[in-house]
């Protein structure tokens, strides 16, 4: 089905000259509730995305704006999406309870359920280590590990209880989670599988989302301090600076391939894009009055969001 | 609905010593609901076996089907209370969390709760006179975006009406 492609071509002032951004949007069918995005890292490559509400995994081909959904299964609900160095698609689907793999030529379908002992843990985020290995969280107070090779899969207490969301890898293979609902983020040994906490200086921050910068900076998007927050695993130190508005809450956090970093913020319904050098933010925003982005992911000269108020993909391109 | 009916039949029971006990106001006064499959209570069904077994039996079938269904409801309410925990507490101390606390949540206007910061859907919904009853937790929770567009209580839905029912019974109890 061809899909209308809006280009909006804004390009919005920035603070810098050079720093100009060009915004397209994508319509995605309604009532997908897209959460979580991960954009191939060759240009023009496809952008997945997981459909919550529809329990599928959608692909759209940014030169065309073709979309096209692959079914998970019965009451599946997708939180996460990402792709595996075999190319393919892995979702933490909540609602299946169990990691999905969907091949990308032929579309099949692979699960690995959660022990049943387990219960239902709500399923979150995952990432690769470099050894290949799938981590990932459950926000009901778990994390875990899933061997792709072998299927043995792993599933841990999380330390503080309920609140593991989202998790991400340093360039040197070191796995970073945040507690949402436990207010600190964890470093994962991934030999043993033991999770260390970290606390960030803020209490009751309502740590969401954590993403490594190319030098293994752990940058954190801070809920309910509406705050962007920096830790530096080698000296210990956090920094944090507030985004703008009266109440700002800010959920997903991506720092991109020049280590600029993108954060949604929801108050004003605004992305976010900071510059550790200058220690300041540039404000961009889609034709979207509420967006609702739930993650960013992006590859060279290109962040996307999943807008999931909005049945959207939007790119924001870099000049 | 079945557990009206196995609450009337109980109720009704008179003292089986003859001790004339005063029965609750209303008991004796109402009908009896029309026997289906479902409302085939465990007295009902106790009242069936003693016509043939007699006294002893069918208190002792009454007891165990009580029991069985009571026991039923106390385990998958915690089960189906998995879908929800990550971000919402029966623990009326226990705030911050990314859901509201839900103790005292029947009779409760929609986003109301003080200190919680709710969307602006569901804070319109409160403002246009949304109150959470078994009915409306029943549809919010088959499809909360379908209820309340906006409401941003993303990917937590419960399709089956039977899960949905234990859950909203079990939390009448848990978080009053």
């Amino acid at each position: 089905m061809q899909r209308l492609l809006v280009t909006l071509a804004l390009v919005l002032a920035a603070t810098s000259a050079a720093a100009q951004v060009a915004i397209q949007e994508y319509p995605l069918p309604p009532r997908l509730h897209a959460h979580d995005v991960w954009a191939d890292p060759a240009p023009d490559g496809p952008v997945w995305f997981s459909a919550q509400r529809s329990g599928q995994l959608g692909r759209l081909d940014p030169k065309t704006g073709k979309v096209d959904l692959i079914a998970l299964g019965p009451n599946s609900a997708p939180h996460g999406v990402i792709l595996g160095a075999d190319g393919a698609p892995w979702l933490t689907d909540g609602g299946q309870n169990a990691i999905v793999r969907v091949d990308p030529r032929t579309g099949a379908v692979t699960k690995w359920p959660l022990p049943e002992a387990r219960g239902y843990v709500n399923l979150n985020t995952a990432i690769f280590d470099r050894d290949g290995i799938h981590w990932f969280t459950g926000q009901n107070g778990v994390y875990g590990r899933l061997d792709p090779r072998t299927g043995d899969l792993k599933v841990f207490d999380a330390p503080k209880g309920r609140g593991p969301y989202g998790i991400h890898v340093t360039p040197e293979g070191v796995v970073y989670y945040a507690s949402l609902a436990g207010s600190h983020i964890a470093r994962i040994d991934t030999a043993t599988g033991q999770a260390a906490v970290i606390e960030p200086p803020t209490p009751g921050q309502g740590a969401r989302r954590v993403w490594s910068d190319s030098k293994g900076i752990i940058w954190v998007s801070e809920w309910n301090a509406g705050q962007l927050s920096r830790y530096d695993p080698r000296t210990g130190q956090w920094r944090q600076w507030k985004a703008l508005g009266s109440r700002p809450r800010v959920y997903a956090v991506y720092v991109d391939e020049r280590d600029k970093v993108w954060v949604a913020e929801w108050s004003a319904q605004v992305m976010l894009r900071f510059d550790p050098a200058t220690e300041t933010f540039e404000t961009f925003k889609s034709s979207s009055a509420t967006a609702d982005v739930r993650q960013i992911h992006g590859r060279a000269g290109e962040v996307w969001t999943p807008e999931s108020a909005a049945d959207k993909l939007v790119v924001y391109r870099s000049r | 609905m079945a557990h009206g009916g196995q609450r009337i039949e109980f109720c009704c029971h008179a003292p089986r010593d003859g001790s004339g006990v005063e029965m609750p106001q209303g008991c004796s006064i109402r009908p009896a609901p029309p026997v289906t499959r479902a409302s085939v209570t465990p007295a009902l069904f106790a009242r069936r076996v003693r016509r043939y077994f007699g006294l002893g039996l069918g208190l002792a079938v009454a007891t165990l089907a009580a029991l069985a269904a009571a026991g039923a409801q106390t385990l998958e309410g915690p089960r189906l209370f998995q879908r929800c925990y990550a971000c919402h507490s029966l623990d009326p101390a226990e705030r911050g969390l990314s859901g509201p606390n839900l103790r005292g949540l029947f009779g409760r206007r929609a986003g109301t709760l003080e200190g919680f910061d709710y969307s602006p859907a569901l804070r319109r919904a409160g403002a246009r006179g949304l109150l959470w009853t078994e009915e409306t937790l029943d549809r919010f929770l088959e499809d909360p975006e379908e209820f309340v567009p906006g409401a941003r209580m993303g990917g937590v839905w419960l399709r089956d009406p039977a899960e949905r029912r234990a859950l909203i019974q079990w939390l009448k109890e848990a978080a009053r």
